[in-house]
């Protein structure tokens, strides 16, 4: 019964693949994917940047660094999203607000 | 506040911004009378720094872009009153910001410390640079490699077509 079932899949497969050698490579791809990604979402653990690098310094003079942590419409960036930690989060947004006031990051807009 | 101990003075920044159109000479004698109220109060000017003309995130009195100054200075309690009452009095000046860095300042600490942060980020502005090249060369590549499957496609049809 099982070799009867396995022979007829072989010529299935001759039959379908004929010269066409890249689709039948394109199948195998798409298989081992289906795969390898097993077990549903994909979450990546996020780390606190200032907690990970003791160089990587809060400041508000630090345009490049504030900008990392602020939307392009001048919101600061959730910490659900960030990966910050309680602490530091508490520390950007004082960051952010001083930033602010001197010009360096916008006050939130609606956009446009 | 309570009374520092070690007769080490407290330390604070100030960063403010003029306008973009004042004149060296007018920045210059401002400067002086900075440092002199910062004497008076028997501190240091630690660090002066010039950031230069800068867009503004948004407009300040219809201005623009303006000149950034940051100044970190040493002094008795009610330093930080008296140069904010300075710099309010000046119609060029159009913000500022003033922050207490240290109840009790080194200025020794300080600039080690600040050399360290300056030194990781000119290396992380080095690996951003690196990793952009990456990504460029990389795109290059990929890019190459499409244009090949093309070809090889546009020979199977040929071969195909042929065969009918």
């Amino acid at each position: 019964m099982a070799t009867t079932t396995i022979n007829r899949d072989l010529k299935d497969k001759e039959a379908r693949g004929g010269g066409a050698y890249s689709s039948d490579g394109r199948d195998e791809e798409r298989g081992s994917r289906r795969g390898g990604g097993g077990g549903g979402g994909f979450h990546r653990k996020k780390v606190c940047r200032f907690c990970a690098d003791n160089d990587f310094v809060l400041d508000y003079k630090d345009l490049r660094m504030m900008q990392s942590f602020v939307t392009e419409h001048g919101k600061i960036v959730p910490r659900r999203i960030s990966g910050n930690c309680a602490q530091h989060q508490r520390k950007l947004t004082t960051a952010v607000k001083r930033a602010r006031n001197l010009a360096l990051v916008g006050y939130a807009t609606s956009g446009v | 506040m309570s009374q520092v101990q070690s007769g080490l003075l407290p330390g604070y920044e100030t960063t403010f911004i003029t306008r973009s159109d004042v004149t060296d000479e007018t920045m210059k004698t401002f400067q002086e009378r900075l440092n002199g109220i910062v004497t008076e109060f028997g501190g240091t000017v630690v660090l002066n720094e010039d950031w230069g003309k800068r867009k503004l995130a948004y407009t300040i009195e219809k201005e623009s872009r303006g000149h950034y100054t940051y100044v970190v200075y040493t002094g008795k309690p009610g330093v930080v009153a008296e140069i904010e009452r300075n710099l309010r009095l000046s119609e060029n000046i159009l913000r500022f910001l003033s922050v207490n860095l240290d109840e009790e300042f080194k200025e020794e600490n300080f600039r080690k410390r600040r050399a360290e942060i300056q030194a990781a980020a000119q290396k992380r502005e080095a690996e951003r640079e690196a990793r952009r090249e990456e990504r460029m060369a990389e795109r290059r590549a990929q890019g190459h490699y499409e244009d090949r499957e093309h070809h090889s496609r546009a020979v199977i049809d040929e071969s195909d077509s042929s065969e009918e």
